[in-house]
Order: structure tokens, then sequence, then C-alpha cells
């Protein structure tokens, strides 16, 4: 059997070979980091979440079948390591507007623009938006800013979340369909103080 | 006129309606403006949370990702292996062996002191039989420990074995222990199998 550079990447990591990981995880550790700032909402807490979860998904490779795709796996894992800090922590986390619009940054790299150059009115436009949607999803409770995360971000079906999160389907659809109240309730309500 | 559960436009916008469902949701929506408002709205928020950007990592995950792990890596190896890097299991099963190993000594102690006289003349005299002659009496030892047994309030199986058969039964059996124990002290933390090479 054939496997790409990828699997192979895999392979080696899962006997134990470190830097054959730390490639794996240059290869995926800014999308890592984006999952885990949506959920955690400052940038120190979003890196230390995805290290944990790199860290975990390490000690966990060796039941890991090579052939599925590593993506997903470990944005899963990143969810989960998020959702348990968060859920664990004694102050829930409050970020403000100021520290979301500090954090981003005029990044375009990997943006879901149809045109790869917007204009700096664009640029602006998009990275105000951005802020707001992010700061309404970090206004959710953990859970719901989970199976937000898990639906819209990493495209997962109902199901899957359920098993991600270990939830039961009819809880999923509850948490999702509520969540998806709030944030628009949160929405309107930036809209009007604008 | 009735309007359509709220679930159904999630589920309907979330792609997951089986055809005909679909189909009766979009002929609904054709006749009720409510509920294609509540859709539109619902897909503005989509649109929304689609339309978030993605920051610009600033550290190296993986530099400290790979650093941490051959830190504990090293710091694993540095250690000496033993109970103490065990799970608990392994713990629990070697402290119950020491508490079986510590009942018979206790129960036994009272007949091996008063055999003790009875067990050093089998052992001298199996010890001469060594230096004498040869095949080796260890028939005497073995009655020895037989009738040493049968004084403990246990009875134990009789197995009528040949010597050279009791020496290799009790041979395989402390292998086996020593074995099972030694692959205890070894079990390894790091991916939960032994003798994991890195």
């Amino acid at each position: 059997m054939v496997l790409t550079d990828e699997q192979e990447l895999l392979l080696r990591a899962s006997r134990g070979d470190i830097t054959a990981y730390g490639e794996l995880v240059g290869r995926h550790q800014s999308r890592v980091f984006n999952v885990a700032f949506r959920m955690m909402g400052r940038r120190r807490d979003a890196e230390d979440a995805a290290q944990d979860a790199f860290l975990r998904a390490f000690r966990a490779l060796d039941r890991f079948d090579v052939t599925r795709p590593f993506g997903p796996w470990i944005k899963r894992i990143t969810v989960n390591v998020c959702l348990n800090s968060l859920e664990s922590s004694s102050t829930k986390l409050q970020t403000s507007v100021s520290d979301i619009d500090r954090d981003d940054g005029p990044s375009f790299g990997m943006d879901r623009w149809s045109h790869p150059d917007p204009t700096p009115e664009q640029a602006l436009l998009a990275k105000e938006r951005s802020g707001s949607v992010r700061f309404a999803i970090l206004r959710l409770p953990p859970l719901y800013r989970a199976v937000i995360e898990l639906r819209h971000f990493q495209e997962m079906r109902y199901d899957e979340i359920a098993s991600s999160i270990d939830r039961p389907l009819s809880s999923v659809k509850s948490d999702l369909f509520r969540a998806r109240r709030l944030l628009r309730a949160y929405m309107n309500e930036e809209r009007s103080l604008t | 006129m009735e309007h359509l559960d709220e679930a159904l436009l999630h589920e309907y916008l979330d792609g997951l309606l089986d055809q005909p469902s679909r189909l009766d949701v979009e002929a609904h929506l054709l006749g009720c403006s409510a509920c294609s408002d509540e859709l539109a709205a619902l897909q503005t928020l989509f649109d929304q949370l689609a339309g978030v950007t993605d920051l610009t990592l600033t550290t190296d995950v993986a530099e400290v990702v790979v650093s941490k792990l051959e830190a504990s890596r090293l710091e694993v190896s540095r250690k000496r292996p033993g109970i103490e890097h065990s799970p608990v299991w392994t713990r629990l099963a070697l402290s119950f062996q020491l508490g079986m190993a510590l009942v018979m000594v206790v129960g036994l102690w009272p007949t091996i002191r008063a055999r003790l006289p009875a067990i050093s003349w089998n052992f001298e005299h199996a010890i001469e039989g060594l230096r004498l002659s040869f095949p080796l009496e260890w028939e005497e030892v073995a009655s020895g420990t037989a009738s040493l047994a049968s004084e403990f309030f246990l009875s134990w199986p009789s197995l009528d074995l040949a010597s050279g058969q009791w020496i290799l039964l009790l041979g395989l059996s402390l292998l086996a222990w020593l074995w099972g124990n030694r692959l205890l002290f070894t079990y390894n933390l790091n991916g939960g199998n032994h003798g994991r090479s890195s």
C-alpha cells in the first residue's frame, strides 16, 4: 500500500519519531490555533490549548488509524481540550471586543474571501465583522461554542458532533439550535448599538 | 396557517433533510412569508459565520510541542524504570502478591519452626547425596516439603510426579512469576505498551 506524505509522517510519529510529529504539527498548527482561538478568545490561551491538543494527540497516536486524515481528528481533540479547560476554569473567560480587535491582524492567507486581494476598506469591514461574530460566539456558554465550531467551522454532521463531544444526538440538535438563536440575538444587539 | 417547525428550517439549511422533506419545506416557503423571513435571517447568520477570517499564528507551536516531547522522553529515560512509573493496577498486583507471600509465611511459620531440624536434615542429606552419588535424592526433599505442606491448614493437592518433573514444574513456575513481574515493572506509560522503542 502506497502511503501519502502525511500518512508516512503519521506512521513514523506513531512509532515514536518526534521529528516526524514535529513536521506534522507544523502543517496543522495554524488551523488548530484558529479552532482554539474561536473557542478560547485569547491568543495566549489558544496557543496553550493548541499545544495541549498536539501533546495529547501524540500520546494517542498508536491507536490512530494512519489512513484517516489527521486534520479533522486533531481539530476535534482541540475542541474537547478547550471545552474541558473552559468548563473546569473557575472564572469563565470574558473577552471584550477590544481584546479581539487587538488580536485580529490583517491576515488573509487563509481567509474565506472569494477574491485574493481585498481592498483596504473591505479588509477593515471583514475585520470588524469577524470581530463582531467572534465576540458573539465567545458570549455563548462553552458547550454552545463547541457545537457552533464543530458544525460551522469543521462542517461535521449532527451525529459526528454528538460522538465528538459525547452527547446524545437530540441534545446536540437542541444545543445547536439554541446557540444559533442566541448568536442572532447577540448580533442584532450589536447592530442596534452601532 | 401553520408554520414550519424551527428545527426543520435548521436542518433544511444544514442540508440534512431527505428529498421529500426538502420539497415539502420549499413548497411551504413559497406561500409563507413568516417562514421565509425566518429562513433568510438564519441564512444571514450562516453567512456571517462563514465570513469569519482566520488569524495568523505568531508563535511556533511545533517547536514548543517537540521540545516538550523530547524533554518528557529524557525525563522518563533518566529515571530508573520501576514501580513508581507503573500504573496503579500493577502496584496493586504486586501488593497482592507480597500480601499472599506474607500470609503464607506467617501461616506456615509455626510448622516451619517445628520442622526445621527435619528440613535441615533433609537438605543436608540431599547435599550429601549431591556430593556422594547420583541420582540426587530429591525424593527426600520432596517428601519433607510435602509433609510440611500437610501441616498447613489448607490441604494441598497431591501430585504423583517424578522428582525431575517436580523440578521442572517449580522451575517453570518461578520463571513465569519472575517474567510476569518484570513485565509489570517495565510498563511504558507513554504508549501503554511494553518496551516501546524511541
